[in-house]
């Protein structure tokens, strides 16, 4: 199904920082500190960009030993494409993101 | 303390989230971690049950889970009424109005609905009624907990009583309006437990209701 309606302002906030690095894999919890979205936020965003198949998701081994799987998440194709082109609109506009 | 209560919220959320979003579930599980780490635990954990809670009406199983507990909730006042209704006199007390109009406008003279020669009858109806209430108020606990089993059982107990004291009205020349309130409370109970028992079966095609926990 394509997305008509316009990504809303956390969207764009995770769009971004997903985008900086978007080869790497990164966990929610360091997601949410580098965006300022609180979980209840960040999470339904997750699982609704997973599903309209703008995020990817996976379970990668801790960095620390003992500690169990986490879920890590990167855009996909199809996601880094929107961030791209949210960016250019956004830059062409004159918008400027204020820092939180 | 905090950590301990951040895990309890965190697992109301996973159970909010449910089998749809089970992985969802284990990632925010294992992210309290590194949230314990950072201080923030709780902080963490009451976002992600209001995130769970606010995905529910988006997925079928979600919208099972509210709408069943909308249900048991609605199941409440029905007990109610009949608790109320038994300690006002309802339905064979001697202290009962003359009548369901007069019962229910408090206005008619009062008048022992028990005659001398039934009135023998009287404990064992008010065991009847009180088990009646009983199964009523149990009812939702086990719409809640998805245990069919027990509904079943229950629904045929409650059945049963409702039948029995019918007829034990009937055959004792009571009133029959104060069937009433019993019979619609039944029909309501038995209509949505088996409406949510369906419902939950087209959800759970490979998991039939019954099947775990029993």
């Amino acid at each position: 199904m394509e997305r008509n309606r316009r990504p809303s302002k956390q969207m764009l906030r995770l769009l971004d920082a997903l985008s900086t690095t978007p080869n790497e894999w990164r966990h929610g919890y360091d997601i949410m500190k580098e965006t300022g979205l609180l979980s209840g936020t960040l999470y339904p965003l997750l699982m609704r960009m997973t599903d309209q198949g703008l995020v990817e998701a996976e379970w990668r081994e801790p960095a620390q030993p003992g500690r169990p799987a986490r879920h890590a998440y990167r855009l996909t194709a199809q996601g880094l494409a929107l961030a791209r082109t949210t960016i250019g609109e956004r830059s062409s506009s004159g918008f400027k993101e204020v820092p939180v | 303390m905090t950590a301990k209560l951040a895990r309890a919220v965190t697992g109301l959320a996973e159970a909010c989230l449910g089998d749809h979003r089970r992985e969802w579930a284990l990632a925010m599980r294992t992210e309290l971690d590194a949230a314990i780490d950072d201080g923030k635990p709780l902080t963490f954990a009451v976002g992600c049950l209001m995130g769970a809670v606010r995905d529910m009406p988006t997925h079928a199983e979600g919208r099972f889970t509210l709408t069943s507990h909308v249900v048991a909730l609605g199941l409440f006042p029905i007990a109610a009424m009949l608790i109320v209704g038994t300690a006002s006199g309802f339905p064979f007390l001697p202290s009962g109005h003359a009548g369901i109009a007069g019962w229910l406008a408090g206005s008619g003279a009062p008048s022992s609905l028990l005659t001398p020669w039934n009135r023998g009858f009287a404990p064992a109806l008010a065991v009847l009624i009180w088990a009646l209430i009983a199964g009523h108020l149990l009812m939702p606990w086990f719409i809640v907990e998805r245990n069919w089993t027990r509904v079943g059982t229950l629904a045929r107990v409650n059945s049963a009583a409702t039948v029995t004291l019918f007829l034990f009205t009937g055959v004792l020349f009571l009133d029959m309006a104060f069937m009433v309130l019993p019979m619609a409370a039944l029909a309501i109970e038995l209509l949505a437990s088996w409406n949510l028992y369906r419902w939950q079966a087209d959800i759970f095609v490979d998991a039939p209701p019954g099947m775990a926990g029993t």
